[in-house]
Order: C-alpha cells, then structure tokens, then sequence
C-alpha cells in the first residue's frame, strides 16, 4: 500500500483525535458492555462450577417416601456412571439458636471426613474420601466432634448475634423429634458455607413455621436416631465434574445416570418397601405378641379383681344376714326381758300374795292350835297330871303290860291258869284301857305338840320359801338387768355392725363401679390397641410403594437460583449492548460523515490524482476500523474484566458462591469485537460512499451549504414570532441535521434510560420494603400454635394475648414498650396452611391459605387492595383473594378459579385437588398468599377451619417484643413467634446487590452521555466555527456564543432525555420482571424521585460535557475561520 | 484627532517555526465620513490591518485609536462589545447564518446593539424587500452580499468594514455592492472602510491607502472619486 497514503491515514487520526476517540471510545462501551455482560452469565456459572466442583457438590439427591436402607444405597452404589454416594439424614425443624426460634434443616455431616479436610482457600473443600459429597467449607471454628456440637451456616442473616458456644436446641420436627434425633440441643463449634446452600437467602421451603428455612446445621450422623433410616443419599456422576455445571454436557451427564437410576426405580422402589414392610411386619408382629400378653394379662387382672369384688360381696351379704340375725335376737331379747320384766313382776306380786295367805293360814293354824291347847290344857288338867307324868305312868303300865302278857305268855295255855289268865288278861285289859286312855292324851299332847311343831316348821319353811322365792325373783331381776344392759350394748354393737355393713357396702359398691369403669377403660383400650395394631397392619399392607424422589441440580434451590440468575442475566444482556451498539453506530455515522464532508476537497483532490473510490473509501475504513478496533479491544478487556467481577460481588451479598478471576471467552469476545467494528465500518461506508459518489469538479467546490429550512414550528406563528434568532436558529439546527438528532436522542436516551431502569430497580426493591411491610402487612407479629392446639391451650394464649392488650396477668411483668404503647393492640386468629397450586404449563406454585376468623377486620392485619388504583378489596364468600404475583405464576385472573393440593413432607401435592375460585388480586410483593372466609372454607374443603395461627399489631419496642416472645413461647401448644419486619433484613440485602448494579447503570450511562454529547458537540463546534467565529464578530459575547451552541445540545438532551423516560419505563419493567426472584414481586412502580434524579443526571452530564467543551468554543479563532471559504 | 489612527502598529505571527510580520509599523489616519479603499497585493497585511481595526486581532505593538479610544489597549471582553457597538463587518463570503432568513440574519445582528436601525428598512435600503424571508441559500451571491451588509449596517455601527466585498462576486453584481457601500457612505455619512486587491476600486474611494509588505506605501486623498457605476476592471 502506498505508504504516503498510509501517513495520511496516520496523521488524519493524530489530527483529529477527539474524532477518533469518540469512535474508540463508543466501540469500547458497545463492544466493552456487550462481551462483558455476554460473558457474566458464563462466568458466574463458571465460579459456581468452580465451587461445587470443589466442594463434590452432589449431582442427584435421592430421597424415598420410605427412606434408604443400606441395600438401598448399594443397589445407588452400584450404578454405572455413579462415582460416589453418600447416604445421610436431614430433618427440618424449628430450632431455637441464641434464643430465637428458627426454621432450620438439619442435616447429618461425616465428621471424620470433614474434619480431615482442607478447606483453607474458601472455594476447594479437600478430601480423600470420595463418599464424602456436598463438602462443607469451614469460615470459622472448627468441625464438630461430638454428637452434640453441630456448624451453622455462615452466610445467613440472623436475626441476633450468633456466635461459637451458643447452642441450638431443637424445639418442634416435621417428624417426631425423639424418634428422629438421639441429642436435641447442640453446641455451635464453627460457621460453615455449603455450596448445597448456595444462595443464603433462600434456603428452601418446609412445612413448619412460615414455611421457608432460615438456616441450615450440619450435625454428626450419630445425632440422629440410630434406627432411623437414611433419609436421602447423595450421589456425584462420573465425568461430571468435568462438564460445567447446568450445561447441556452436563446435564447430558446427568441424564444418562438419572436414566439409569429410573431404570432400576421400579426394583428399587420394590426392594425398600418390602423391606420396610417386613421390618414393619416384624416389628408388628411383637406387637401382636405383646398386645395379646398384656391382654392375657388385663384379663387376668379383670378376673382377680372380680374376684375379689365378689367375695367382698359374699362377706357383706354374711355380714348382713348377721346383722339380721343380730337384730332377730336383739328383737326377741327385748321380748324375753320384757316377758321376763313381766314374770318378775308376777313373781313378785304372787310372792306377796303367797305371803299374805301363808300368814292367813298360819294365823288359822295357831288359832287351832291355841284351841287345841286350851282343849288340851284342860284334858291335862282334868287327868291331873302332866304330861311327863303320864308319860311315866304310861311306861309303868306297858311295862307292867308286858310283864302282864309275860306272865300270861308264862303261864301254860291251860284251864289250870285260865283263871289266872283271865285274872292276867283282865289286868292286862285293865292296863290297856289305862294305857289307852293315857296314850290318847298323850297322843293328844303329842298331836298338838306336833301341831305346833308342825305349825313353827311351816312357818319356817315358808319363810324359807319365800325368803327363796324372793332372792329367786331378786336373781332374775338382776338378769334382767344384766339382760337389758346386755340388749343395749348388743343394740350398738348392732348399730355398728350395720353402720359397718353400710360403709362396706357403699365401699363395694364404688369398687364394683370403679371396676366396671376400669373394666371397661381396660376393654376400651385393649380394644384400641387391637384396633390400632389392626389399624398398622392395615397400614402396612397399605404402604404405599415407595416413592423414590431423584432430584438434580435443577431442583437444588441454591445452584438452580444461581444458574437462572447467571440466566436473567444473559438475558439482560440481550437488551442492553443494543443500546450501546445502536449509539455505535449512529456516532461513528455522524462522526463519519463530518469527517468525509471535512475532507471533500481532499477526497477531490485523491480522485483528481487517480485514487480509486475505494482506495479512498479505505481510508475512512481504516481509520473507522482502527478506531473501533482500539476501542473495541480495550473496552472488551477493561469491562470483561471488571463488569463480571462487579456483578458476582454484587451477587455474592446473595450467594455464597466466591467469585473468581474472569476469563474472556474467545468466541464471544470475537462476536463483540465483530459486531462493534462491523457497526462502524458500516456507518463509515455509508458515510464515505455517499460523499464518493461526486465528482472531482464538484468535490473541489465547496460544499453547497445545507439549505436552512422552515420547520414546522414557524407554522405556529405566535408561538415562532416570540423566540429570538438563536432559538430560531436552534430550533432549525436541531432538525437540520437528522442522524446528528437522532444519536443525540438515541444516546441521550439510552443514558436517561439506563439511569430510570437502575433508579426505578431501586424504588422496586425498596417498594418490597416500604409497600410491603409498611402498607401492606398490618400486623407486626405471628404466633403459631400446633395445628392440634388444645382449646384449653387456646384459652390460655387468648389470656396470655389478652393480657398483652391490657398489661395485666403474665404481661405484667414485661417491659412496657418505650413509646407508651401496647404491647399488643389488636390480634386476630386464622388458620394458615401451607398448600400447592397446580396450573398446566406452570411449575407447582407453593402458597400459604389464610384463613381468619374474622374476615370483617382482616383488613386491619393485612391490606387487600388493587395494585393499580388502591381500591379496597373485601373477603367475601364468592371466592378467594389471591396474592399478585401468585395469580399472575399461575396466569388466573378474577373470575377464574384455581386448583389447589395438599402438601406432603417433601413439598409435593398430594390428595385430591380443591377448586377455589378466584374472586380478586390484591397487591402482594413477598411469598405467595390466598385469603378466603370461613364459610368459603367450608364450602371448598368441607370442614370448618381450625384456627391455630395469630396475627396481631404488636410494639415495635424491640426489648418489649423480646419478653413477650420469650412469655408466649413458653404458653403450651405454642410454637413459633416471629415479627414480620424481620424479613426486612433480607430485602436490605437484595438492595445492596442492586446498588451495586445501579452504580454500573449509572457510570454506563454517564459515559454514554458523555460520548454522545461529546461528539454532537464536537461536530457542531467544528462544522459551525465559521457560523462561530460570524457571531464573535458581531459582538456576541462568549455567554451568547455558548448558549448559542450549547443550546442545542441542551434542548436535544432535554428531548433525549424525555424520550429516555419513556424507555426507560419498558427497560425497567423488562428487567425487573427478568430480575425478578420466586416468590417475590419487585414494585412496578418508578417513583416521581426516580424521574426526577434520572432527568438531572442527565442534564448533569449534558452541563459536564459542555463545561469541558467551553474551551474549544473559546478557542475558535475569529480571523482563520472567516479566512476562507469552506 | 483623526477618527481613526494607526500609529507604528505592529503584527507579528508565528507560524510553525516560521516568523511573519504582518503589519510592520503601519502609520495612517482617517476622517469621519470618508469612504476608503486599502488596496495591496495579496499578503501585504490589509486583511490583518481590518482585523485589528475591527477588534478581531490584536496588535502586537502600536497605538489603534478609533473615535478617541484606544482599542489596541481593549482586553477580550472590551473588543468584544467594541465589535458588538462600534463596527459593522462584511467578508467576502457573506458569512450568513445559513438557518436563518434574510430578515433574520440581520435581526441577529440588530437584536444586539444599543441603537439598531430597523431590519426591514434596511433590507429595503439594499434592495432585498421582497427576499426578507428567503434562506441564504435560496439567494443569489450578490442577495446574500447584500443581506450581509444589511447585518452590518443594522448595527448602525461608526465604521463599516468591508474585506474584499466582491471578491466571490461576478462583475455586475460586484458594481452593484460597491455601489451600495458608495451609497452608504455618501448618503449616510457613515465611514466605510474596503479592503481589496483591485486597484480599480480605488477611483471610488475618498481616502486610498497602499499596503505593501505591512506598511503603509503611500496615502492619498481622491478630491473627486468616481460612482462606482462608472468604474471598469
């Protein structure tokens, strides 16, 4: 190439060098923000391949509905492509850490290999342990060693000031604690970041509490139950550390292991629920054995008791036929002692009578005796002797008698004696009458002797008698006093033994109620034990299949939050080089074309001289292509090294990923570097061809000057007549020159543009905050009770909350809130649950139902209103209020009606679906919500909700809100109290990361403006220096001369500016809905502020590039402008 | 006192490495009212002598007075309200604002001074009454020449200076504007200075200064110039 030409080329540039600059400069920022923004989704993805490849993050996470036995994770083991597994546990509950209450997932850490590891430079967690998977990094302190030390992640905001020492105690499990966990409270030996937890702000869902984590603890495996089976394993894939993560190679990696593992799901799932089964059966089986024992048992001691009631019986009925007889013989007692009372009392009187006729007869016996007497007194006195008289006398005649009958029964019977016999017999008769005589007086005597005798005997004898009869009747008087005494006492005894006998009976009588009741109780509950042991069996002949859940990295919240953001950020990056290309080439086009017409002449004089048309269509080329090739190259350097680094730092307030040195990729560089160099070369073509097409001759004349033209503005005429010539003149410039305008416009506009779209992310993010949590969530705090909250447990939370509103009772004692307010204004029951929606062609949408007690005040806890308009919305009956971003998820609008499932423990829908429908969208920007009324509950679900969670207007006193916690966590059945400005915290964070980006918006569109404003101003200030130097000759002043020009500048960027604020609406509203998170909605709203500031910026740089471009203005030399024609 | 003075004015420049002297002790007078022709050859300094007399440049040496006051002695914002009152240019290449009609490129100029004359009048005055809303490029050379001087004159300024008026102008149309300055002057008693190379001009001329390589060659006073009618060159 002719090298004179070349120094042409050369000296064109040299001379010229604010010209070439603005092309180098504008090709820097288009190719510069191209490339970098290109390549910051890649490099994202790259650090995060990075960090998970260094810390074996796993490739699949499989979960069972029944979990993993050791087979399980064999038959995992053994499956071609997989590399490693690790089984493990993980649990989510509330914990309480530095005591406050948390969401946390708990998961089981291979201590020996974590604490073999070398996890010194923040990304590579070292290990020799190939089984040791999702490795943690250590921040501070060091790895557990006992089963109750545990490390924390972190990255995650808490709410207090947790350190190492404090401790995590376990407060409340999706499943069973104490079958879940042999240690609940654990000491924090070290903070730890998990590349599976890669985005500390959203850590995931779970059932409990308000259903996302807060936090996640690593734990030493053998802090779960040892009978508990592995609850997941994690698996890496062979090669797959060598694809980047989330890539089609990658996941092509993945599937074919994934295809593997769905392949041999069916003898998996098979193999683990018959062994659970069996398990279960056996387990079932002592049971059965044990049930049947006890029952044996229960039986037996049913019968004893029995038993026993019946002897006790037995004995009360002997003791009550006692008694009886007791009271027969009491009776008949009684009788005989009165019969006796009544004999005594005849014996008595007869003895009387006895007596009295005993004297009678006596006295008749001594009146005949004295008769007798006085008859023998006078018999003796006749016989004149006395009775010892005639008894000698008697003697003496019967011994004469006998010797009488001697001498008689002497003399022999014969007449010889005869006569003395008769003489003896007459004497003996003789002697007998004597003696007869004498005998009866005798006799009499002795009669009457005996008479008296006879008499004193009697009298004697019944003196006897009586005296006997009366001691008799003394005697039977006394028994029957001692019988009567007897009876009494025999009566109490009686009463006693009956009292007795009551007591007794009264006593069996409980005891036979007691037994029938514990009888039945015993039944009762043998009956549920059977039922309930029938009841498992039925439970394991129905267990279900397990289900085996195969997630990958797709479905790890944190990686895949990460790799669609590293997403959204391609996406951006689409849009926003467009713009700064689109200036490119509007820039280099009028940078250009200034150049060409500048150097028609000499652009003759070549043509004159025999150059080709391209020969000096190459030059502006070159120099178009050096221009942009510089700029183009030192922008692609500076802004891919700098931008992707910026935006992961800002990322990394979000994620805990670290970010890493940048490299440029080739291909993408090269496609920025072609597409910013071909947007000028094409504009330099343009510019040079049209110009070329002239010929010499005409090329030598001066350019004929461009014709001013009346604008449409002169039409009107008062508006026209009232603007000085510099306005006039302005006011034709400004569309005199159109592609001038329009990169004016364009650039101005993407500068304005860029600055709204950055200030209005801000007002969205801030709007999260300030709509949010200070116009939208009335209420300040949340007390969830269990679902199963007793209502006596009700009762006392309804005191302790009332107490709350008054200050008395268990609120005496805490601290009144500085402010003098209460510590609870207001509070409102409602059910809450966590549930899933399903819409086609949507991913499940996981949502809370609110249900309040009271519709009528819901209003005062949380505002329904529209989002555009603020018109209030009432909860009625026709349907249920829907969260905004939840009803735009699922694409439903007011009308509509949605379908909605339960939630199992794995976050899937399970059961039938319920049909609600949609009777508004109220304004929502955190997590997902549907309200609905009572009686719209029991319409959809068939049951009447039970309400176990609180919302109430609480104190924003933060050591008043402490106390009350503390008290309301220790009422039963409650289980979480949490302040919902907590979550404030979060979105701060989020903010940050967009300040960040804001900063980069704002410096982008800075040198946006200045580029463009520098160029416009440049080519006017050079293309009008005769029009310049005309005015200083006329005594313009340098103020007039400025404003003259500057002017233009001013109203373009102004136009710009305004055009700019009407795009930027639709860059923002593009970007924070590509921006835009689950379970979030940025505001849709750019603020009147956001204008405002984006507009004076603007007009800040516009007034900047016109303080540095004064000087030239200044410079212009009146004499050699006006020098010669042009 | 002379309404203008030179007195020893000197001009150097340096160009490059190049030194050039373009006025070298320039000595001259003129009265009030005169109309005169600086005449020289090309590069003999006439062009610097109208620029420092118009307060476009400066001298680097001697003393210019114009009416009493010393402009070699003006700082740049003095030489600015100097141009703005005092003096009224037209170039050889009229120097028009090209967005603005003839009637508004005078108004540029009016719309500035203390004591302008009316713009239509004085496009009436040059001939241009029936072109007072046309473009500049919708003139012809000797239309735009004399909106150019309408501009000037609007300004009612005390000196009107004229750097080769007719330069990019054909024969006819060049009488004409000269005509038109003669006119000015005479009529109005305005002073009107012309710079050219042609020294047929200086028949019309009251006052007739000869530059020759930055000094003055020689002055004379024409008792009797010409019309400019009658001229030939």
């Amino acid at each position: 190439m002719n090298s004179i030409f070349n120094k042409d080329i050369l000296r064109s540039i040299t001379h010229s060098l604010g010209r070439f600059l603005s092309i180098a400069i504008i090709a820097a920022l288009g190719v510069g923000f191209y490339a970098a923004l290109r390549m910051t989704g890649p490099d994202m993805r790259l650090a995060g391949d990075e960090y998970y490849d260094g810390t074996h993050l796993s490739d699949i996470r499989v979960m069972s509905s029944l979990g993993l036995g050791d087979e399980d994770v064999e038959t995992l083991r053994g499956i071609e492509g997989v590399e490693a597994v690790m089984p493990g546990y993980q649990s989510d509950v509330i914990a309480e850490i530095a005591d406050e209450r948390y969401t946390v997932s708990i998961h089981s850490l291979d201590t020996e290999s974590a604490l073999a590891s070398d996890t010194s430079d923040g990304t590579n967690a070292v290990s020799d342990n190939e089984d040791y998977i999702n490795r943690l990094i250590l921040v501070e302190g060091a790895f557990p060693q006992k089963a109750d030390e545990c490390v924390i992640g972190a990255d995650v905001v808490m709410g207090t000031d947790v350190q190492i020492g404090d401790t995590v105690t376990l407060i409340e499990g999706t499943q069973d604690l104490e079958d879940t966990f042999e240690v609940k409270e654990y000491t924090i030996t070290g903070f730890v970041r998990s590349s599976y937890y890669a985005s500390p702000t959203s850590l995931g869902s779970t059932s409990l509490g308000n259903g996302a984590l807060d936090q996640f603890v690593y734990v030493p495996e053998t802090a779960f139950s040892a009978d508990l089976p592995y609850t997941e394993a994690y698996l890496t894939i062979e090669g797959a550390r060598d694809e980047l993560s989330g890539s089609d190679s990658y996941q092509a990696v993945v599937d074919e292991v994934l295809k593997r593992i769905d392949e041999l799901e069916p003898q998996l799932v098979t193999d683990r629920t018959a062994a659970v089964k069996a398990e279960a059966q056996e387990e079932l089986d002592e049971g059965w054995e044990e049930f049947e024992k006890e029952k044996a048992d229960a039986l037996q001691q049913l019968d004893d008791a029995e038993a026993e009631l019946q002897s006790g019986k037995r004995e009360l009925d002997d003791a009550k036929a006692q008694l009886n007889d007791a009271w027969s013989t009491i009776v008949s007692s009684e009788k005989e002692i009165e019969d006796g009372w009544d004999d005594y009392n005849g014996g008595v009187k007869e003895l009387k009578e006895q007596r009295k006729a005993a004297e009678v007869g006596f006295a008749d016996a001594e009146a005949q005796l004295e008769t007798n007497k006085a008859q023998l007194d006078v018999a003796w006195a006749q016989a004149g002797i006395t009775y010892e008289q005639a008894q000698g006398s008697l003697s003496a005649i019967q011994q004469g008698i006998e010797q009488a009958e001697q001498a008689l029964a002497a003399l022999p019977d014969t007449e010889d004696y005869a006569e003395q016999r008769k003489k003896l017999e007459e004497t003996i008769a003789s002697l007998k009458t004597q003696a007869q005589g004498l005998q009866t007086l005798i006799s009499y005597q002795e009669q009457y002797d005996a008479g008296v005798t006879e008499l004193n005997k009697q009298k004697q004898t019944a003196e006897q008698e009586f005296a006997f009869a009366e001691q008799q009747l003394a005697s039977a008087k006394q028994k029957l006093e001692r019988g009567e005494a007897q009876l009494k006492s025999g009566k109490n005894e009686y009463y006693a033994g009956k009292s007795e006998y009551e007591r007794g009976l009264a006593e069996y009588n409980s005891g036979k109620a007691e037994f029938e009741e514990e009888k039945a109780d015993a039944l009762r509950q043998l009956d549920d034990a059977e039922a309930e042991l029938k009841n498992a069996q039925k439970d394991i002949d129905d267990i279900e299949k397990a289900e085996l859940y195969v997630l990958d990295r797709t479905k790890y919240i944190g990686a895949e939050s990460f790799r669609s953001d590293a997403t959204r950020i391609d996406q951006i990056a689409q849009v926003f080089p467009f713009i700064f290309f689109l200036v490119a080439a509007l820039v280099s086009l009028t940078t250009m074309t200034r150049m060409v017409n500048e150097e028609r002449i000499l652009i003759g004089t070549y043509k004159a001289l025999g150059y080709s048309r391209a020969r000096i269509t190459s030059k502006y080329i070159v120099y178009a292509l050096v221009a942009s090739l510089i700029g183009g190259v030192i922008g692609l350097i500076a802004l891919t090294q700098f931008l992707p680094y910026f935006i992961m730092n800002a990322y990394a307030i979000v994620y805990a990923v670290p970010p890493r040195p940048t490299p440029i990729d080739i291909p993408t560089a090269a496609i920025a570097l072609g597409l910013g160099i071909g947007i000028t070369l094409l504009a330099t073509w343009y510019a040079a061809t049209s110009t070329l097409h002239e010929v010499p001759a005409s090329l030598m004349q001066p350019r004929a000057p461009k014709a001013g033209k009346r604008i449409l503005l002169e039409r009107v005429k008062p508006v026209w007549k009232r603007l000085s010539f510099s306005w006039k003149v302005t006011a034709r410039n400004i569309f005199r020159y159109k592609q001038r305008f329009f990169m004016a416009i364009v650039g101005i506009a993407g500068c304005t543009a860029l600055l709204l779209t950055g200030f209005g992310l801000q007002n969205a993010i801030n709007d999260i905050i300030d709509k949010q949590f200070y116009e939208i969530y009335r209420y300040d705090m949340v007390v969830r009770a269990d679902d199963d909250v007793l209502p006596s447990e009700k009762d006392n939370l309804v005191t302790a909350l009332d107490n709350c509103i008054s200050g008395d009772g268990v609120a005496s004692d805490i601290e009144a809130p500085a402010d003098g307010s209460q510590l609870i204004t207001e509070y409102l029951w409602t059910k809450t649950e966590n549930m899933i929606a399903v819409a086609d062609g949507v991913k499940d949408q996981r949502f809370e139902l609110v249900v309040p007690e009271d519709p009528a005040t819901f209003q005062d806890y949380i505002t329904l209103r529209e989002r555009v308009g603020h018109e209030s919305l009432e909860l009625t009956d026709e349907g249920a209020i829907l969260s905004e971003k939840f009803a735009s998820q699922l694409g439903v609008s007011v009308g509509d009606t949605i379908e909605v499932y339960e939630e199992d423990t794995v976050g899937n829908a399970m059961g039938e679906p319920y049909t609600i429908p949609v009777a508004g969208i109220t304004e929502f920007y955190v997590n997902q919500y549907l309200f609905m009324t009572p009686t719209l509950y029991g319409e959809v679900f068939g049951e009447q909700p039970h309400y176990a969670t609180v919302y109430a207007r609480a104190t924003t006193d933060v050591a008043s809100r402490a106390e009350m916690s503390s008290m309301l966590l220790e009422q039963d059945g409650v289980k979480t109290v949490s302040y919902n400005d907590e979550q404030i915290d979060s979105y701060r964070t989020m903010l940050k990361s967009v300040d960040s980006v804001v900063v980069v918006l704002i410096i982008a569109s800075a040198a946006l403006a200045f580029v463009v404003l520098y160029n416009l101003t440049n080519i006017n200030i050079s293309e009008r220096q005769r029009e310049i130097a005309t005015l200083k000759v006329l005594g313009f002043t340098r103020q007039e001369v400025n404003s003259y020009i500057f002017r233009e500048t001013m109203i373009l960027s102004i136009i710009g500016a305004l055009v700019g604020l009407f795009l930027g609406i639709f860059l923002e509203a593009f970007v924070v809905q590509t921006a835009e998170v689950d379970m979030v909605m940025f505001g849709r709203e750019i603020h009147g502020l956001s204008f405002l500031i984006s507009f004076a910026l603007t007009m800040v740089f516009t007034v900047l590039v016109m303080w540095f471009m004064h000087p030239k203005l200044a410079r212009i030399d009146m004499v050699e402008s006006l020098k010669s024609n042009e | 006192m002379a309404f203008v003075e030179f007195r020893d004015v000197h001009k150097k420049y340096t160009m490059g490495e190049v030194k050039v002297s373009a006025a070298d002790g320039m000595d001259f007078e003129i009265e009030k009212g005169e109309l005169v022709v600086i005449v020289g050859p090309s590069g003999s300094g006439k062009t610097t002598l109208l620029n420092m007399l118009g307060g476009m440049d400066t001298c680097t040496s001697g003393e210019i007075v114009l009416d009493g006051n010393r402009i070699d002695q003006y700082g740049e914002k003095e030489l600015t309200y100097y141009r703005r009152y005092d003096i009224g240019f037209v170039f050889q290449f009229y120097n028009l604002v090209q967005n603005l009609t003839a009637l508004e490129n005078v108004e540029l100029a009016s719309q500035i001074c203390k004591d302008p004359l009316d713009a239509e009048e004085v496009l009436g005055q040059v001939g241009l009454s029936h072109r007072i809303s046309n473009f500049p490029a919708q003139l012809s050379g000797g239309e735009q020449q004399r909106v150019a001087i309408a501009r000037a004159l609007a300004k009612n300024p005390k000196l009107l200076l004229c750097d080769e008026p007719t330069g990019a102008l054909d024969y006819k149309t060049g009488k004409a504007i000269l005509k038109l300055l003669q006119d000015t002057c005479w009529n109005t008693g305005r002073t009107v200075i012309v710079v050219t190379h042609n020294s047929a001009f200086t028949e019309i001329a009251n006052r007739v200064i000869h530059i020759k390589e930055g000094k003055v060659e020689a002055m004379e006073l024409n008792e009797h110039p010409l019309s400019a009618e009658t001229i030939e060159w």
